[in-house]
Protein backbone atom coordinates (compact mmCIF):
# COMPACT_ATOMS: atom_id res chain seq x y z
CA UNK A 1 0.00 0.00 0.00
CA UNK A 2 1.28 3.44 -0.87
CA UNK A 3 0.06 6.77 0.32
CA UNK A 4 1.72 10.05 -0.33
CA UNK A 5 0.72 11.90 2.82
CA UNK A 6 0.84 10.88 6.47
CA UNK A 7 -2.59 9.52 7.45
CA UNK A 8 -4.91 11.53 9.67
CA UNK A 9 -3.90 9.72 12.87
CA UNK A 10 -0.28 10.55 12.19
CA UNK A 11 -1.10 14.18 11.44
CA UNK A 12 -3.15 14.42 14.61
CA UNK A 13 -0.36 12.87 16.69
CA UNK A 14 2.16 15.21 15.05
CA UNK A 15 0.10 18.32 15.74
CA UNK A 16 -0.31 17.22 19.35
CA UNK A 17 3.40 16.44 19.74
CA UNK A 18 2.63 12.81 20.55
CA UNK A 19 5.19 11.06 18.36
CA UNK A 20 8.78 10.00 18.83
CA UNK A 21 11.54 12.18 17.40
CA UNK A 22 12.00 10.21 14.16
CA UNK A 23 8.34 10.42 13.20
CA UNK A 24 8.05 14.07 14.19
CA UNK A 25 11.01 14.80 11.96
CA UNK A 26 9.64 12.87 8.97
CA UNK A 27 6.22 14.48 9.14
CA UNK A 28 7.76 17.92 9.67
CA UNK A 29 9.87 17.33 6.54
CA UNK A 30 6.86 16.27 4.48
CA UNK A 31 4.97 19.36 5.64
CA UNK A 32 7.73 21.61 4.29
CA UNK A 33 6.68 20.40 0.84
CA UNK A 34 2.95 19.86 1.32
CA UNK A 35 0.44 22.68 1.49
CA UNK A 36 -2.48 20.35 2.09
CA UNK A 37 -1.00 18.83 5.24
CA UNK A 38 0.15 22.27 6.37
CA UNK A 39 -3.46 23.43 6.24
CA UNK A 40 -4.56 20.36 8.22
CA UNK A 41 -1.91 21.01 10.84
CA UNK A 42 -3.20 24.54 11.24
CA UNK A 43 -6.73 23.27 11.76
CA UNK A 44 -5.41 20.78 14.28
CA UNK A 45 -3.56 23.53 16.14
CA UNK A 46 -6.80 25.52 16.26
CA UNK A 47 -8.49 22.43 17.61
CA UNK A 48 -5.78 22.14 20.27
CA UNK A 49 -6.32 25.77 21.19
CA UNK A 50 -10.05 25.23 21.53
CA UNK A 51 -9.56 22.18 23.70
CA UNK A 52 -7.11 24.12 25.86
CA UNK A 53 -9.40 27.13 26.19
CA UNK A 54 -12.23 24.95 27.44
CA UNK A 55 -10.13 22.36 29.30
CA UNK A 56 -10.70 21.21 32.85
CA UNK A 57 -8.64 23.05 35.43
CA UNK A 58 -6.10 21.85 37.97
CA UNK A 59 -5.29 24.04 40.99
CA UNK A 60 -1.94 25.83 40.90
CA UNK A 61 0.43 26.42 43.83
CA UNK A 62 -0.41 29.74 45.40
CA UNK A 63 3.01 31.25 44.94
CA UNK A 64 3.45 30.13 41.32
CA UNK A 65 2.43 33.45 39.80
CA UNK A 66 4.91 35.36 42.01
CA UNK A 67 7.66 32.91 41.09
CA UNK A 68 6.91 33.42 37.40
CA UNK A 69 6.92 37.20 37.79
CA UNK A 70 10.23 37.23 39.59
CA UNK A 71 11.73 35.02 36.88
CA UNK A 72 10.26 37.28 34.23
CA UNK A 73 11.87 40.28 35.91
CA UNK A 74 15.28 38.63 35.70
CA UNK A 75 14.95 38.11 31.94
CA UNK A 76 16.28 40.77 29.60
CA UNK A 77 13.59 43.26 28.80
CA UNK A 78 11.98 43.00 25.40
CA UNK A 79 10.65 46.11 23.82
CA UNK A 80 7.51 45.88 21.83
CA UNK A 81 8.32 45.25 18.19
CA UNK A 82 11.91 44.28 18.95
CA UNK A 83 12.60 41.01 17.22
CA UNK A 84 15.89 40.27 19.12
CA UNK A 85 17.95 37.20 18.24
CA UNK A 86 16.82 35.29 15.16
CA UNK A 87 15.42 31.86 15.81
CA UNK A 88 16.53 28.86 13.78
CA UNK A 89 13.49 29.32 11.58
CA UNK A 90 14.37 32.93 10.90
CA UNK A 91 17.91 31.94 10.00
CA UNK A 92 16.43 29.44 7.57
CA UNK A 93 14.39 32.22 6.05
CA UNK A 94 17.52 34.28 5.56
CA UNK A 95 19.25 31.44 3.78
CA UNK A 96 16.26 31.01 1.58
CA UNK A 97 16.16 34.71 0.86
CA UNK A 98 19.61 34.34 -0.67
CA UNK A 99 17.80 33.48 -3.88
CA UNK A 100 17.54 29.73 -4.04
CA UNK A 101 14.21 28.07 -4.57
CA UNK A 102 12.85 26.36 -1.48
CA UNK A 103 13.01 22.81 -2.78
CA UNK A 104 16.71 22.78 -3.56
CA UNK A 105 17.55 23.58 0.05
CA UNK A 106 17.80 21.29 3.02
CA UNK A 107 14.34 21.19 4.59
CA UNK A 108 14.29 23.21 7.81
CA UNK A 109 13.66 20.23 10.14
CA UNK A 110 16.88 18.61 8.89
CA UNK A 111 19.13 21.67 8.95
CA UNK A 112 20.76 20.87 12.29
CA UNK A 113 21.47 17.30 11.19
CA UNK A 114 22.75 18.32 7.75
CA UNK A 115 24.50 21.65 8.46
CA UNK A 116 26.92 21.52 5.55
CA UNK A 117 24.82 19.99 2.83
CA UNK A 118 24.22 16.43 1.67
CA UNK A 119 27.77 15.91 0.34
CA UNK A 120 29.33 16.47 3.75
CA UNK A 121 27.45 13.59 5.39
CA UNK A 122 29.41 10.39 6.19
CA UNK A 123 27.91 8.24 3.43
CA UNK A 124 28.53 4.49 3.45
CA UNK A 125 28.52 2.77 0.07
CA UNK A 126 26.27 -0.25 -0.27
CA UNK A 127 26.74 -1.57 -3.76
CA UNK A 128 27.19 0.27 -6.99
CA UNK A 129 24.48 2.86 -6.85
CA UNK A 130 23.33 3.09 -3.24
CA UNK A 131 24.84 5.06 -0.37
CA UNK A 132 23.38 5.35 3.08
CA UNK A 133 23.99 7.35 6.25
CA UNK A 134 22.30 7.29 9.64
CA UNK A 135 20.99 10.44 11.27
CA UNK A 136 21.34 10.64 15.05
CA UNK A 137 17.89 11.84 16.05
CA UNK A 138 17.70 10.21 19.49
CA UNK A 139 14.75 7.94 18.82
CA UNK A 140 14.66 4.56 20.54
CA UNK A 141 11.85 3.19 18.36
CA UNK A 142 12.90 4.14 14.88
CA UNK A 143 16.07 4.31 12.86
CA UNK A 144 16.33 7.41 10.70
CA UNK A 145 18.64 7.31 7.70
CA UNK A 146 19.28 8.97 4.38
CA UNK A 147 19.61 7.10 1.13
CA UNK A 148 21.29 8.34 -1.95
CA UNK A 149 20.68 6.49 -5.21
CA UNK A 150 22.76 7.29 -8.32
CA UNK A 151 20.84 8.34 -11.47
CA UNK A 152 19.07 5.27 -12.83
CA UNK A 153 20.43 3.23 -9.92
CA UNK A 154 18.54 0.39 -8.34
CA UNK A 155 18.09 -0.54 -4.72
CA UNK A 156 18.03 -4.34 -4.51
CA UNK A 157 14.68 -5.90 -3.98
CA UNK A 158 13.97 -6.03 -0.30
CA UNK A 159 11.19 -6.87 2.09
CA UNK A 160 10.25 -5.25 5.35
CA UNK A 161 9.53 -6.74 8.68
CA UNK A 162 8.30 -3.51 10.10
CA UNK A 163 7.20 -0.17 8.78
CA UNK A 164 9.27 1.92 6.39
CA UNK A 165 8.53 5.53 5.58
CA UNK A 166 10.48 7.21 2.79
CA UNK A 167 10.34 10.90 1.97
CA UNK A 168 11.89 12.01 -1.28
CA UNK A 169 14.07 15.07 -0.76
CA UNK A 170 15.68 15.40 -4.15
CA UNK A 171 15.20 13.72 -7.54
CA UNK A 172 12.65 10.97 -7.83
CA UNK A 173 12.37 7.20 -7.72
CA UNK A 174 9.85 4.68 -8.86
CA UNK A 175 8.83 1.12 -8.08
CA UNK A 176 6.09 -1.21 -9.31
CA UNK A 177 3.45 1.02 -7.73
CA UNK A 178 4.39 4.44 -8.97
CA UNK A 179 6.81 7.30 -9.26
CA UNK A 180 7.64 9.48 -6.26
CA UNK A 181 8.56 13.16 -6.23
CA UNK A 182 10.11 15.46 -3.62
CA UNK A 183 7.93 15.63 -0.52
CA UNK A 184 6.11 12.36 -1.18
CA UNK A 185 5.56 10.36 1.99
CA UNK A 186 5.84 6.75 0.88
CA UNK A 187 4.81 4.07 3.36
CA UNK A 188 5.72 0.39 3.07
CA UNK A 189 4.57 -2.32 5.39
CA UNK A 190 5.50 -5.88 6.24
CA UNK A 191 3.86 -7.51 3.25
CA UNK A 192 5.48 -5.27 0.65
CA UNK A 193 8.48 -6.27 -1.41
CA UNK A 194 9.84 -3.63 -3.68
CA UNK A 195 12.77 -2.67 -5.81
CA UNK A 196 13.08 1.12 -6.04
CA UNK A 197 14.84 2.67 -9.03
CA UNK A 198 16.03 6.28 -9.20
CA UNK A 199 15.03 8.30 -12.23
CA UNK A 200 17.71 8.22 -14.91
CA UNK A 201 18.42 11.96 -15.18
CA UNK A 202 19.34 12.81 -11.60
CA UNK A 203 20.32 11.19 -8.34
CA UNK A 204 17.67 10.59 -5.73
CA UNK A 205 18.09 11.53 -2.07
CA UNK A 206 15.59 10.25 0.46
CA UNK A 207 14.98 10.45 4.16
CA UNK A 208 13.80 7.21 5.63
CA UNK A 209 12.40 5.88 8.84
CA UNK A 210 12.54 2.21 9.72
CA UNK A 211 10.96 0.40 12.62
CA UNK A 212 13.01 -2.74 11.90
CA UNK A 213 16.02 -3.49 9.74
CA UNK A 214 15.52 -4.01 6.02
CA UNK A 215 16.06 -7.51 4.64
CA UNK A 216 17.39 -7.81 1.15
CA UNK A 217 15.71 -10.79 -0.41
CA UNK A 218 18.00 -11.65 -3.31
CA UNK A 219 20.53 -14.48 -2.61
CA UNK A 220 23.67 -12.41 -3.22
CA UNK A 221 22.57 -9.34 -1.38
CA UNK A 222 21.60 -11.20 1.76
CA UNK A 223 25.21 -10.78 2.85
CA UNK A 224 24.68 -7.06 3.13
CA UNK A 225 22.00 -7.31 5.74
CA UNK A 226 24.34 -6.81 8.70
CA UNK A 227 25.10 -3.32 7.40
CA UNK A 228 21.50 -2.35 7.70
CA UNK A 229 20.83 -3.35 11.27
CA UNK A 230 19.02 -0.82 13.36
CA UNK A 231 21.65 0.66 15.68
CA UNK A 232 20.29 0.95 19.16
CA UNK B 1 -6.91 50.78 33.41
CA UNK B 2 -9.04 48.00 32.04
CA UNK B 3 -12.55 46.74 32.42
CA UNK B 4 -13.34 43.88 34.75
CA UNK B 5 -15.37 41.97 32.21
CA UNK B 6 -13.98 38.50 31.87
CA UNK B 7 -12.83 37.64 28.35
CA UNK B 8 -15.21 35.15 26.79
CA UNK B 9 -14.42 34.81 23.13
CA UNK B 10 -11.16 33.94 21.39
CA UNK B 11 -11.04 37.50 20.07
CA UNK B 12 -11.18 38.81 23.67
CA UNK B 13 -8.20 36.66 24.60
CA UNK B 14 -6.27 37.99 21.62
CA UNK B 15 -6.85 41.51 22.92
CA UNK B 16 -5.60 40.49 26.36
CA UNK B 17 -2.49 38.98 24.80
CA UNK B 18 -1.83 42.16 22.84
CA UNK B 19 -1.98 44.06 26.16
CA UNK B 20 0.55 41.61 27.59
CA UNK B 21 2.87 42.55 24.75
CA UNK B 22 2.49 46.13 26.01
CA UNK B 23 3.82 44.89 29.40
CA UNK B 24 0.43 45.04 31.11
CA UNK B 25 0.83 42.88 34.22
CA UNK B 26 -2.87 42.85 34.99
CA UNK B 27 -3.61 41.44 31.56
CA UNK B 28 -0.90 38.85 32.13
CA UNK B 29 -2.50 37.89 35.45
CA UNK B 30 -5.85 37.50 33.72
CA UNK B 31 -4.30 35.22 31.12
CA UNK B 32 -2.53 33.25 33.85
CA UNK B 33 -5.71 32.84 35.88
CA UNK B 34 -7.52 31.39 32.90
CA UNK B 35 -4.87 29.40 31.06
CA UNK B 36 -2.57 28.44 33.99
CA UNK B 37 -4.93 25.89 35.57
CA UNK B 38 -5.88 24.56 32.13
CA UNK B 39 -2.25 24.19 31.10
CA UNK B 40 -1.63 22.32 34.33
CA UNK B 41 -4.45 19.89 33.65
CA UNK B 42 -3.15 19.45 30.08
CA UNK B 43 0.32 18.73 31.47
CA UNK B 44 -0.97 16.29 34.09
CA UNK B 45 -2.71 14.29 31.37
CA UNK B 46 0.57 14.10 29.48
CA UNK B 47 2.95 13.42 32.33
CA UNK B 48 3.86 9.80 31.54
CA UNK B 49 7.58 9.27 32.07
CA UNK B 50 8.01 12.03 34.65
CA UNK B 51 8.75 10.92 38.19
CA UNK B 52 6.74 13.77 39.69
CA UNK B 53 3.75 14.63 37.48
CA UNK B 54 2.71 17.66 39.52
CA UNK B 55 6.22 19.09 39.57
CA UNK B 56 6.47 18.59 35.80
CA UNK B 57 3.03 20.15 35.32
CA UNK B 58 3.84 23.31 37.27
CA UNK B 59 7.19 23.62 35.57
CA UNK B 60 5.40 23.45 32.23
CA UNK B 61 2.92 26.13 33.35
CA UNK B 62 5.81 28.31 34.48
CA UNK B 63 7.82 27.85 31.29
CA UNK B 64 4.83 28.43 29.03
CA UNK B 65 3.73 31.55 30.93
CA UNK B 66 7.29 32.91 30.76
CA UNK B 67 7.24 32.35 27.00
CA UNK B 68 3.88 34.11 26.79
CA UNK B 69 5.34 37.08 28.70
CA UNK B 70 8.52 37.11 26.72
CA UNK B 71 7.25 36.39 23.22
CA UNK B 72 3.88 38.13 23.30
CA UNK B 73 5.25 40.82 20.98
CA UNK B 74 5.59 38.09 18.33
CA UNK B 75 1.93 37.10 18.64
CA UNK B 76 -0.04 38.20 15.59
CA UNK B 77 -3.77 38.18 16.21
CA UNK B 78 -4.34 38.20 12.46
CA UNK B 79 -2.72 34.82 12.09
CA UNK B 80 -4.01 32.75 14.96
CA UNK B 81 -6.21 32.80 18.02
CA UNK B 82 -4.48 33.39 21.36
CA UNK B 83 -5.48 29.92 22.52
CA UNK B 84 -3.96 28.33 19.40
CA UNK B 85 -0.74 30.23 19.99
CA UNK B 86 -0.58 29.20 23.66
CA UNK B 87 -1.40 25.60 22.74
CA UNK B 88 1.54 25.43 20.32
CA UNK B 89 3.88 26.97 22.93
CA UNK B 90 2.74 24.35 25.44
CA UNK B 91 3.04 21.49 22.96
CA UNK B 92 6.57 22.54 21.99
CA UNK B 93 7.67 23.02 25.59
CA UNK B 94 6.27 19.60 26.51
CA UNK B 95 8.15 17.93 23.65
CA UNK B 96 11.38 19.64 24.77
CA UNK B 97 10.90 18.73 28.43
CA UNK B 98 10.13 15.13 27.49
CA UNK B 99 13.30 14.86 25.40
CA UNK B 100 15.36 16.42 28.18
CA UNK B 101 13.83 13.95 30.61
CA UNK B 102 14.88 11.09 28.34
CA UNK B 103 18.44 12.44 28.37
CA UNK B 104 18.53 12.64 24.64
CA UNK B 105 22.04 13.88 23.73
CA UNK B 106 20.92 15.00 20.31
CA UNK B 107 20.47 18.70 19.80
CA UNK B 108 17.13 18.43 18.01
CA UNK B 109 14.26 20.22 19.67
CA UNK B 110 10.81 21.58 18.98
CA UNK B 111 12.19 24.27 16.67
CA UNK B 112 13.24 21.48 14.32
CA UNK B 113 10.07 19.46 14.70
CA UNK B 114 7.79 22.48 14.37
CA UNK B 115 9.57 25.15 12.33
CA UNK B 116 7.74 28.41 12.75
CA UNK B 117 5.76 29.48 9.83
CA UNK B 118 7.12 32.53 8.16
CA UNK B 119 5.34 34.76 5.74
CA UNK B 120 7.62 34.28 2.79
CA UNK B 121 7.31 30.54 3.24
CA UNK B 122 3.59 30.45 3.64
CA UNK B 123 1.64 33.08 1.79
CA UNK B 124 -0.82 33.37 4.61
CA UNK B 125 -4.23 34.68 3.82
CA UNK B 126 -4.95 36.18 7.22
CA UNK B 127 -8.68 36.56 6.79
CA UNK B 128 -8.89 32.97 5.60
CA UNK B 129 -6.76 31.77 8.53
CA UNK B 130 -9.07 33.46 11.00
CA UNK B 131 -12.17 32.08 9.32
CA UNK B 132 -10.75 28.58 9.41
CA UNK B 133 -9.92 28.99 13.08
CA UNK B 134 -13.46 30.05 13.83
CA UNK B 135 -14.94 27.20 11.76
CA UNK B 136 -12.84 24.67 13.64
CA UNK B 137 -13.91 26.06 17.02
CA UNK B 138 -17.56 26.15 16.05
CA UNK B 139 -17.48 22.66 14.58
CA UNK B 140 -15.82 21.41 17.74
CA UNK B 141 -18.48 22.98 19.94
CA UNK B 142 -21.23 21.44 17.84
CA UNK B 143 -19.86 17.91 18.05
CA UNK B 144 -21.90 15.49 20.16
CA UNK B 145 -20.25 15.08 23.58
CA UNK B 146 -19.20 11.49 22.91
CA UNK B 147 -17.37 12.43 19.71
CA UNK B 148 -15.67 15.38 21.37
CA UNK B 149 -14.56 13.36 24.38
CA UNK B 150 -13.07 10.61 22.24
CA UNK B 151 -11.32 13.15 20.04
CA UNK B 152 -9.94 14.95 23.08
CA UNK B 153 -8.65 11.71 24.61
CA UNK B 154 -6.82 10.78 21.41
CA UNK B 155 -5.58 14.22 20.52
CA UNK B 156 -4.88 16.02 23.77
CA UNK B 157 -4.16 13.06 26.01
CA UNK B 158 -2.31 11.06 23.37
CA UNK B 159 -4.24 7.88 24.08
CA UNK B 160 -4.37 5.09 21.51
CA UNK B 161 -7.79 4.24 20.12
CA UNK B 162 -7.59 0.93 22.01
CA UNK B 163 -6.93 2.75 25.30
CA UNK B 164 -9.84 5.09 24.64
CA UNK B 165 -12.11 2.12 23.93
CA UNK B 166 -11.13 0.61 27.29
CA UNK B 167 -11.47 3.90 29.16
CA UNK B 168 -14.95 4.56 27.76
CA UNK B 169 -16.03 0.91 27.85
CA UNK B 170 -17.02 0.84 24.18
CA UNK B 171 -15.85 -1.36 21.29
CA UNK B 172 -12.82 -0.24 19.29
CA UNK B 173 -14.99 0.10 16.18
CA UNK B 174 -17.15 2.67 17.97
CA UNK B 175 -14.10 4.75 18.86
CA UNK B 176 -12.88 4.61 15.28
CA UNK B 177 -16.24 5.68 13.87
CA UNK B 178 -16.62 8.52 16.41
CA UNK B 179 -13.21 9.86 15.48
CA UNK B 180 -13.99 9.51 11.81
CA UNK B 181 -17.27 11.41 12.17
CA UNK B 182 -15.59 14.14 14.19
CA UNK B 183 -12.79 14.48 11.67
CA UNK B 184 -15.29 14.74 8.84
CA UNK B 185 -17.15 17.53 10.58
CA UNK B 186 -13.89 19.35 11.26
CA UNK B 187 -12.91 18.85 7.62
CA UNK B 188 -9.75 17.13 8.74
CA UNK B 189 -10.05 14.13 6.48
CA UNK B 190 -7.94 13.81 3.43
CA UNK B 191 -6.12 11.15 1.51
CA UNK B 192 -7.29 7.60 1.66
CA UNK B 193 -9.35 6.15 4.42
CA UNK B 194 -7.83 3.16 6.15
ZN1 LIG C 1 0.80 16.04 2.73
Amino acid sequence: MTRLHPNEQELMAYAAGNLSAGKLLCIATHIEYCEQCRADIKRLADMGGSFLETAETAPLSEDLFERIMSKAASLPEIKSGDQTAPSVAETATCRRAAGQPLKSLIPRPLMKLIPDGYDALPWKRLGKSLRITYLPVGDSQYEVSMQRIAPGGKVFEHGHRGEEVTIVLKGSFSDHEGCYQPGDFVVRNTEDQHEPVASSDTECICLSLLSEPIRFTGPLTRLMNPFLQVNK
Amino acid sequence: MQSDTHPKTPADWSKVLVKVAGRDQQAFRKLYDHFGPRLKSYALKNSAGFSSPSQFAEELVQEVMLLVWNKSHLFDSNKAAASTWIFTLARNKRVDMLRKNQNSEVSLDSEDFFPEETDDFDHVDHLHARQVGRQVREALMELPDMQRQVLQAVYIEGKTQQEVAEAFGVPLGTVKSRIRLAMEKLKLLHGEVN
